[in-house]
């Protein structure tokens, strides 16, 4: 059976937990350098979806928001799915959420997404109305509320996507 | 007693005065016996410190300003004085300060150091050569064989030394690893190394990371010039060359050094030329795609090439005099035939100017020389710039591009600007042929921005055109824009369109899609598993009767009702785009009637090729 590969973005605001969540699950990655000197962190996890075994090459991009540059488009090109990732804490969830999808689908359409909202560990019982973004976002494939702390939802999280990337 | 009475009185009347008197001679002693030196600078010495930093607390300038001169002749006496003495105190301190120094900041030192060094190094290098050279040669002329006189012989018609041409036999390169990459995803295409223990651990995560850096450096380095691309990445005497085709790019490790730039040129041609669609649509699986054929190709990067390129040149001017000496007596014929080979050899020159000096990559090239020698290039690029790059290079050859971009503000005006100088009546052979490569740059240019598969046919003086397009709108354009360009011909449209779906309407305050609508949804989806790449955007508009939020509200639930009921039915749903309105379409006058209401509360469809 041959491995199929898939680009995989991980977008969301500074200090959500995006690398700890990569940290939790990949099965290797670069440097975190290369984060603060390129704005990417290539890592890679194989993932078995439906009768197909994928290769992710999750690429970790720095968000708009994360500092005053602006988010490189072209990281985002050619990526077969992305995750967007939050947490309980931030003031504006919607909006930023808002921002991360608009440079996701100016570049690559509505692609399978998933929403991660991380750090659940610190009030398991926080939800986050996500209908408003369903209508105009339709890539949003499901909204997982992750903690990389306690592991709760992570493996979960790329599974979902992967399943719905190779449907 | 008359004394003691004096004194008495004396004493009565002047005691006090006295004590005074006596005070101050002994102060006047004292003053006088102050104003000697070493009591005065006793004292003042007690006070110069005090006096001293003062001074400095109040006004630091001033004081460092009246002292400097004399601490600075003071320091400068003193290296003068005593040059061992002081090398003895300072040794130990600057060596540990630049130790310190390196330790703490490598990169500046060596930043600051690099000119002189590199300079250095180079005068090292280059003498080392040239006595290695002189050694070399002593040694030839000490030795005699036939190989030698040879050698000797080829390095006089090249005019080199022969040390210079031994050097140049010696080949100490070699290529370890091949990878093709997709240019957009950074998804690895095809790996290949030398032998088994330079395979790449993590080739794909690798391919990954070049693009990464290789966008980096395109995005946000270079932005001179939109067409300068990372070409190369060195380390140490290994280094990764890098050339870009389209849609993928070749990524090269070699070691010691080798120009690749042309060879990889023409390998990835040649890939791109088999395999452009394939590549342009690569999405991680490989078996969409011939690898073993594509390994093939790429396999030739780790054949040696020694020098022959310069010689083989001999040959084909060799035969082009030949042949001049032949064509010759046959007079006219022969001047043509080699006029012919001129324009040929021009056509060949832009082409090499084109694709592998400016490494611009040209779908289906067509190069042609019209009667008055006006060169006419036609083919489709991927970018606007390099479009306008090749306008800019052909002007030096005569040559009129045709050369059309994807990224061509096509969309918004739909036309193409072609010369319109032309000899309409087309009667000459050169002008069918050129009026052909019009028509194929047109046809190319529509079915690549909308995936559509028009064809056409060009017999005697009529053209026509068949296939399908997206929607009515874009058929209106096309034709349009065919009459525009080949109007001056019988035009032919047997032009069908993806679509027309009709509007579904709800009844007031439903939500429900009614039975009779069900064709309309299945048609959808029967259209859909047929043009699969077609997004359909639905708008739901509502009839402003009542609060905005409600008819907002109402516009939602239809809107997820149409959306559910297609993907029940079969229908991605990552093609499904849903607009909801709470106002009226644009079609409806919004002081309208009852049954313009009625209308108002309506779903509408379109298929379009971006979301």
């Amino acid at each position: 059976m041959s491995i199929i590969q898939k680009k995989i973005i991980l977008i969301g605001s500074f200090s959500v937990g995006k690398t700890s969540l990569i940290r939790r699950y990949v099965d290797n990655s670069f440097s975190d350098d290369y984060i603060s000197t390129i704005g990417v962190k290539i890592s890679k996890k194989m993932i078995d979806a439906g009768d197909k075994k994928l290769m992710l090459l999750i690429w970790d991009v720095e968000g708009a928001l994360d500092n005053i540059r602006r988010v490189n488009k072209t990281y985002i090109k050619g990526a077969a799915g992305a995750i967007v990732v939050t947490d309980i804490t931030s003031e504006h969830i919607g909006e930023t959420l808002k921002i991360h999808l608009e440079d996701l689908y100016s570049v690559n359409g509505p692609i399978p997404t998933v929403i991660a909202v991380n750090k659940i560990d610190k009030d398991p019982g926080f939800r986050f109305d996500m209908e408003p973004l369903l209508k105009d976002y339709p890539g949003i494939a499901a909204t997982l509320y992750t903690s990389a702390k306690s592991g709760q939802n992570v493996e979960e999280l790329f599974a979902v996507l992967a399943g719905r990337i190779t449907e | 007693m008359i004394l003691d009475d004096y004194s008495k009185l004396k004493r009565l009347l002047f005691d006090e005065e006295l004590a005074t008197i006596n005070r101050m001679v002994r102060d006047i002693r004292e003053l006088e016996h102050a104003q000697e030196k070493d009591v005065l600078v006793e004292r003042l010495s007690q006070l110069i410190t005090q006096v001293v930093s003062k001074a400095i607390q109040e006004n630091r300038g001033q004081f460092y300003g009246a002292i400097q001169p004399i601490i600075s002749k003071g320091l400068l006496d003193e290296l003068h004085r005593s040059d061992e003495e002081l090398q003895k105190i300072l040794y130990p301190v600057i060596l540990s300060t630049i130790q310190e120094q390196v330790h703490k900041q490598k990169d500046l030192i060596v930043d600051a150091l690099y000119p002189i060094m590199g300079n250095m190094i180079s005068k090292y290098v280059s003498s080392a050569i040239k006595d290695m050279m002189l050694e070399i040669n002593q040694k030839l002329e000490n030795s005699l064989s036939f190989a030698r006189w040879k050698r000797k012989f080829r390095a006089r018609l090249l005019g080199i030394s022969e040390a210079q041409m031994l050097m140049q036999e010696a080949d100490f390169s070699s290529v370890d690893a091949v990878f093709l990459i997709h240019k957009e995803s950074g998804l690895l295409i095809v790996d290949l190394y030398r032998e088994e223990n330079y395979k790449f651990e993590e080739a794909e995560m690798v391919a990954s990371m070049l693009s990464a850096i290789r966008s980096f450096v395109n995005d946000w380095i270079s932005n001179d010039n939109k067409l300068s691309e990372l070409s190369e990445i060195e380390y140490g005497n290994s280094s990764i060359s890098i050339e870009s085709a389209g849609s993928s790019y070749l990524a090269v490790v070699t070691r010691n050094k080798i120009d690749m730039k042309d060879k990889l040129a023409k390998v990835l041609s040649k890939v791109v030329d088999k395999y452009s669609r394939e590549l342009m649509n690569y999405d991680g699986d490989t078996s969409s795609i011939d690898i073993a054929d594509i390994k093939v190709i790429l396999s030739a990067l780790f054949v040696k090439e020694h020098t022959a390129a310069r010689e083989k040149k001999f040959p084909i001017l060799g035969v082009l005099f030949v042949t001049i000496l032949l064509a010759a007596p046959t007079g006219w014929y022969g001047y043509t035939e080699y006029l012919a080979y001129k324009v040929k050899q021009k056509e060949l020159a832009l082409k090499e100017l084109i694709t592998e000096k400016n490494r611009i990559h040209v779908y289906d090239m067509d190069i042609t020389t019209r009667e008055n020698g006006k060169i006419i290039l036609s083919g489709m690029v991927l970018k606007k710039e390099e479009k306008e790059r090749i306008e800019a290079l052909g002007k030096g050859y005569n040559a009129l591009s045709m050369v059309q971009s994807v990224e061509d503000d096509f969309v918004r005006n739909f036309d193409v600007n072609f010369e319109k100088n032309f000899d309409t009546s087309f009667n000459s052979s050169f002008d069918r042929r050129y009026e052909t490569m019009r028509l194929k740059s047109f046809i190319v240019k529509i079915n690549g921005l909308y995936r559509s598969d028009i064809s056409y046919t060009f017999k005697g003086n009529e053209v026509s055109f068949s296939g399908t397009l997206v929607n009515e709108t874009i058929k209106k354009k096309f034709i349009e824009s065919a009459q525009k360009n080949f109007g001056h011909r019988v035009l032919h449209f047997d032009i069908r369109t993806v679509t027309k779906i009709e509007n579904i309407y709800f009844e007031f305050d439903s939500v429900e899609i009614a039975p009779e609508y069900t064709a309309v949804l299945d048609r959808a989806v029967a259209l859909h598993k047929q043009y699969g790449d077609y997004f359909l955007k639905i708008y739901i508009y509502n009839d402003e009767i009542g609060p905005d939020y409600i008819n907002r509200k109402i516009s939602y639930a239809r809107a997820d009702k149409i959306r559910e009921a297609l993907i029940e039915r079969g229908f991605d749903e990552q093609k499904v785009i849903v607009r909801s309105f709470a106002k009226r379409p644009d079609f409806i006058d919004s002081n309208g009637t009852a049954d313009d209401s009625q209308l108002s509360r309506c779903a509408t469809f379109e298929w379009e090729l971006n979301k």
